[in-house]
């Protein structure tokens, strides 16, 4: 009785079409799934076969290391293979990983001569992202030649890990983007490129300080940006970045303050021990934390009265810091008292 | 004619059609996770080779601090602290917090580290059990021990947090196994964008029946066991495809307590860890995204699908049921304790997807599909729902289940290969075909089991026969 006047339990055209679509459903869902497992089957072998003639390209590349005997003309069909393969970027990095100084520019050399560059500077144009980045990254260990202009173009390629990698293999390569362009980036990048764009600051002030020092005493610069610049000036603190550092230290800014004493502190002097004390005293929390991880790295000693009022500072980093640094001196008294 | 034959009709009409929808939004919940983590999945591909992780990004990826608590973890711990010091990361320190071991957990760690006391000054102020001291060693200087009187997991975890003082921190188990590259890729999302990412999850893998040395997992191999073989399926499908899906969206709302990486900043903000639940991983991912959205701070949680953990299943229906209940009490604790985020426009798409998909999937999920399996042939036997009906239903179900889980299986495949030989490929994939023949069932049943202790208000994390990892 109720089974028939149920919708569910009669079979009018509206019941029989739901029947047929949900058993279509069925049905397609089925094929599918059938459909995707045989292509993943089915395309095993494939990607098999590709490894292994990517095994076989990396076995070609790596025999100049390992300085077989091995002709230009095998190296330039490993590269060949490899480039055919979407696998010689990531290779060329894998290997040049592995090697540095003359050997490495002797393999940079090989590589050139079999025509690596040609190749990679063609993916940077033409591959998937990633295979772009690669490309980029990799162009950073050759000469510039005409990769000068490839990795220009890249600067303003679609994807922003193709962008950044490009821009940092210019500033390897000695040919980089204008300051004001990087700088532009890292102040307008959306966060999640805001840190490569700091990053790319860093390096920039590092392999060209005197840019770096330039852009530091503009008024506008962004206070993450000086910070940068300042990080990077550290890296090769000659006495134009050291003076520049020091003409800043007493900046409005806590953070520049805290990265001015950490990079001055490297070069021991009247001047950084003055400018560390000074930062032992600080108001703000970071310089004296900062201050104090300084006064250990140079074993100021006489910093030591202000480091033991600084172990009851109200903030944790500031104690820890703080107590590092009087281990250091204690270790470091208990080593002129033995000799 | 009396008006109960037509109120009953529509009752039960009305009954059919609600489970008949609430599958289908299950469904539909599956399919856009599935087409949203293949879109995932192709706009960031994962970084084949960890070298070239390391060499793009060691120099800016911050020190970590892993965070394992232990209990009672004897004979297994020395190994475990062993592989994570292996770690391929370029600054980190190994955190153990032993949580008042009965079982001598600490001094075979004395023993095998020469651990000497010394005193810390604790960097924040979080609930947990006394601490009865901490210890370094001279022999691995990145290592730390903190011995605690027993509070269970999340009490050790805060602990652990207290006295460290690195930016980010990893809380995994003591007894899972780390990939060595697994940090450096999972840091990835702090490095990309350190001014939002709060916290970010990697994958957890089933480790049974892989080849196990010196701490790492030499070789991968399927499990033997059918019921490891399940969850092998379940893993692959909820690391793969959901959570990478619900990141992608914002809306991811529980990090596997297995592994886990957090900005220590936020996470000590927020109060630590919530001592006294089981969902405690849960809970906190959901506290974090309610503090941002109130403070309405821009944040980003996120999901990263090749680093990986392995971690031991349980091989007997008596673990198993014994876990699944867990989770879902958990689940619905994390839940219960956020319920006023749901569906409220304050908390934007983290109310109405994050907990809308909690609601459907892990609140009435259980509790509907038990009831469709009960209800359905019982209207068939009333001959309220035709035969026709209810094999189409159950068809269309069992092949949904079947198609979810093979995409799944072509997106691991595509992305990341981990199976070794085409015929590991076709026995997942008959097993995702098995999974819904019983098995599902099975584990709808445990998990409404989980509700009803989650009512009566149980406790406790019940104990799981270990095995242990097949070794080399």
């Amino acid at each position: 009785m109720i089974g028939k006047r149920c919708r569910l339990a009669r079979h009018t055209d509206f019941d029989m079409n739901l029947l047929s679509f949900l058993w279509t459903l069925s049905v397609s869902l089925a094929s599918v799934s059938f459909f995707g497992l045989a292509m993943i089957l089915i395309a095993r072998p494939f990607g098999a076969w590709r490894d292994r003639r990517i095994a076989r390209a990396r076995a070609g590349i790596l025999q100049v290391l390992m300085k077989s005997s091995i002709s230009t003309r095998v190296l330039r069909r490993s590269v060949r293979r490899a480039a055919r393969l979407d696998a010689l970027a990531p290779l060329v990095l894998e290997v040049l990983g592995l090697v540095r100084g003359e050997t490495r520019k002797d393999f940079v050399e090989d590589l050139t001569r079999a025509g690596t560059a040609e190749a990679l500077r063609r993916r940077l144009q033409d591959g998937k992202p990633q295979d772009r980045q690669c490309a980029a990254e990799a162009l950073a260990a050759f000469a510039p030649g005409e990769s000068e202009a490839a990795l220009q173009q890249a600067w303003w390629d679609s994807h922003p890990d193709v962008r950044f990698a490009a821009m940092r293999a210019s500033i390897l390569i000695g040919a980089p983007p204008a300051f004001s362009d990087i700088l532009a980036i890292a102040g307008n990048a959306a966060p999640r490129n805001r840190a490569r764009a700091l990053a790319l600051t860093k390096l920039m002030a590092e392999k060209f300080p005197r840019n770096g020092r330039h852009i530091l005493v503009l008024a506008d610069t962004p206070i993450a940006t000086r910070v940068a610049i300042i990080e990077g000036l550290a890296a090769n603190l000659d006495q134009g970045a050291f003076d520049a550092l020091i003409a800043i230290a007493d900046d409005a800014a806590p953070q520049v303050r805290a990265a001015c004493i950490a990079a001055i502190a490297q070069r021991p002097g009247v001047a950084s021990d003055e400018l560390v004390m000074r930062g032992l005293g600080d108001a703000d929390w970071t310089v004296r934390a900062s201050a104090a991880l300084a006064a250990g790295r140079v074993r100021l000693a006489r910093a030591e009265p202000e480091l033991r009022a600084l172990r009851h500072d109200e903030h944790w980093w500031v104690r820890l810091r703080a107590s590092e640094a009087l281990l250091v001196l204690e270790s470091a008294d208990r080593d002129t008292v033995a000799a | 004619m009396s008006p109960f034959p037509n109120l009953a009709l529509a009752g039960i009409e009305l009954t059919a059609l609600a489970l008949v929808l609430l599958a289908s939004v299950q469904n539909g919940l599956h399919v856009v996770q599935l087409v949203l983590a293949a879109r995932a999945l192709r706009d960031d591909p994962p970084q084949p080779r960890s070298e070239l992780v390391w060499q793009r990004t060691s120099e800016e990826a911050p020190s970590i601090s892993i965070l394992a608590p232990a209990y009672n973890e004897a004979e297994t711990i020395v190994e475990s602290v062993r592989s994570l010091l292996l770690q391929q990361y370029p600054s980190f320190e190994v955190v153990v917090i032993n949580d008042g071991s009965t079982d001598g957990t600490l001094e075979v760690l004395r023993d095998a580290f020469g651990l000497e006391q010394v005193r810390r000054d604790s960097a924040a102020t979080l609930s947990h059990t006394p601490v009865r001291g901490l210890f370094t060693s001279r022999l691995q200087p990145a290592l730390l021990v903190i011995d605690k009187e027993n509070g269970g997991k999340a009490d050790a975890l805060n602990a652990g947090l207290i006295y460290t003082k690195n930016a980010v921190f990893c809380s995994m188990d003591a007894d899972s196994i780390l990939e060595p590259d697994a940090l450096l890729r999972a840091v990835q999302p702090f490095i990309a964008d350190p001014e939002r990412v709060i916290a970010a999850g990697g994958t957890v893998r089933i480790a049974n029946g892989c080849l196990v040395a010196g701490g790492r997992v030499k070789r991968y191999r399927l499990p033997r066991d059918p019921l490891a073989l399940l969850q092998t399926v379940e893993y692959m499908r909820a690391f793969l495809m959901a959570r990478l899906a619900w990141s992608r969206v914002g809306t991811l709302t529980i990090i596997s307590g297995a592994f886990g990486l957090f900005r220590r900043s936020a996470v000590i903000k927020a109060g630590g860890y919530a001592r006294g639940l089981v969902g405690e991983d849960m809970e906190l991912v959901l506290r974090l995204h309610r503090l941002q959205r109130e403070q309405k701070r821009e944040y980003k949680i996120a999901f990263v699908p090749e680093p990986v953990c392995w971690t031991e299943a349980p091989e007997t229906l008596k673990s198993l049921s014994r876990q699944r209940r867990r989770w879902q009490r958990g689940s619905l604790e994390a839940f219960a304790l956020h319920r006023t985020m749901l569906f409220n426009p304050r908390y934007g798409r983290i109310g109405f997807a994050g907990l809308g998909g909690v609601l459907v999937v892990d609140v009435l999920g259980p509790v509907a599909e038990i009831l469709g399996y009960l209800l359905l042939p019982t209207f068939c036997l009333l001959g309220v729902l035709s035969v026709e009906f209810l094999l189409a239903f159950l068809a269309v179900s069992i092949v949904f289940g079947i198609a979810v889980s093979v995409g799944a299986l072509v997106l691991e495949e595509q992305q990341l290969r981990r199976a070794s030989q085409s015929r590991d490929l076709l026995v997942l994939a008959a097993w995702a075909v098995v999974e819904n023949l019983g098995y599902r069932q099975l584990n709808s049943v445990w998990r409404l089991m989980g509700c009803w202790d989650w009512l009566r208000g149980g406790r406790g994390w019940g104990e799981m026969q270990r095995k242990g990892f097949a070794r080399a």
